[in-house]
């Protein structure tokens, strides 16, 4: 009965081995969470970008569809700034677009019938934008067509000292203007 | 006696150990597939959306240029990964920064003896092939006329 009490408990020795065993076992499971958990967030962040620069280059392309002419930047010039002059909807038919670099996104706005509504594209990340002012001689039609090349890049904050960043490139004809030669 | 037979079983054996290891990685190995499964969809949406820029910029060069220029020129399927355009002295390079993206691009022209104008159906085609090995593809096709 004697011996059988002796070896009634746990010894520290056989703690500090369980403990240390786990704590290596858990540093290894939280490390490799750990990559997976930042490999999500960086997933995440590229998602945001590339649905933020999407949207942006759709409403970009849609303007110079109805756009009908281009004042900035000037034929053959390149700025990151623009203003345009489109078609719309409504019963005056006309308006003015203009697109402006901000620190942390990018403002449209629209005036129409001196009214201006703003709208601030990808709030909270770092856009560069440049637009290319670009015409093509067609003989064939004695007419210039027209179009921009719109360069556009998006870029999260940097954090940890990395930042995520997605870059697009875009041919758009302006299918509204043909200036003649 | 009792207690020296419960003492001998006091421990869990290597066995029991190995095989409680090997549950948790089984359990755990879903968990790091929904981690590796987001990063791919990530890299298949970025994929999609710069297979689409690359069609789109050549088609709408395409549309840029007269009926009979030369890059319109009926052919089969044509390389067309890099190149640089000029467009009145500005020069812009339409080609792919990814190297994973091949373009190809294919005239084809109809031209019936009673039909008024003549088309070319121009079609781009971007192949591409993901880090799992699955091959795919974006196509976009579009009518040129004169």
């Amino acid at each position: 009965m004697k011996q059988g009490n002796n070896r009634r408990g746990i010894t520290l020795i056989e703690i500090t081995v369980g403990v240390l065993i786990i704590g290596v076992i858990f540093a290894v499971v939280f490390n490799i969470f750990g990559v997976g958990l930042r490999g999500s967030h960086k997933g995440m962040a590229h998602l945001t970008i590339m649905e933020g620069a999407a949207i942006l280059l759709s409403q970009i392309e849609y303007d110079l569809l109805r756009a009908y002419a281009l004042t900035d930047p000037a034929d053959g010039a390149a700025d990151k700034d623009a203003r345009w002059e489109i078609f719309t909807d409504d019963s005056s038919g006309k308006g003015i677009v203009m697109y402006n670099l901000l620190n942390d996104g990018i403002e449209r706005t629209l005036e129409i019938g001196g009214t201006a509504n703003k709208h601030v594209y990808c709030r909270g990340l770092k856009v560069g934008l440049k637009f290319h002012h670009i015409s093509l001689p067609d003989p064939e039609s004695s007419v210039r067509k027209v179009g921009m090349w719109v360069e556009l890049s998006v870029a999260t904050p940097e954090k940890f000292g990395t930042a995520e960043q997605f870059s697009m490139k875009r041919l758009i004809i302006c299918k509204n203007i043909q200036n003649p030669l | 006696m009792k207690s020296i037979t419960n003492a001998k079983r006091r421990a869990f054996s290597f066995i029991e150990i190995l095989f409680s290891i090997i549950c948790l990685g089984i359990l755990l190995v879903p968990i790091f597939n929904m981690f590796r499964q987001g990063t791919r969809a990530t890299t298949q949406n970025r994929n999609d959306i710069l297979a689409q820029q690359h069609a789109s910029n050549l088609m709408s060069y395409a549309f840029f240029l007269p009926y009979d220029h030369d890059f319109l020129k009926v052919s089969a399927p044509r390389d067309t990964g890099s190149f640089q355009v000029d467009f009145a002295g500005k020069t812009l390079d339409l080609g792919m920064e990814d190297g994973q993206f091949k373009r190809t691009i294919e005239v084809s022209e109809i031209k019936p003896a009673d039909w008024k104008y003549a088309y070319k159906i121009v079609t781009v085609i971007v192949r591409w092939q993901e880090s799992n090995g699955l091959n795919r593809h974006v196509k976009v096709a579009g009518l040129v006329a004169k």
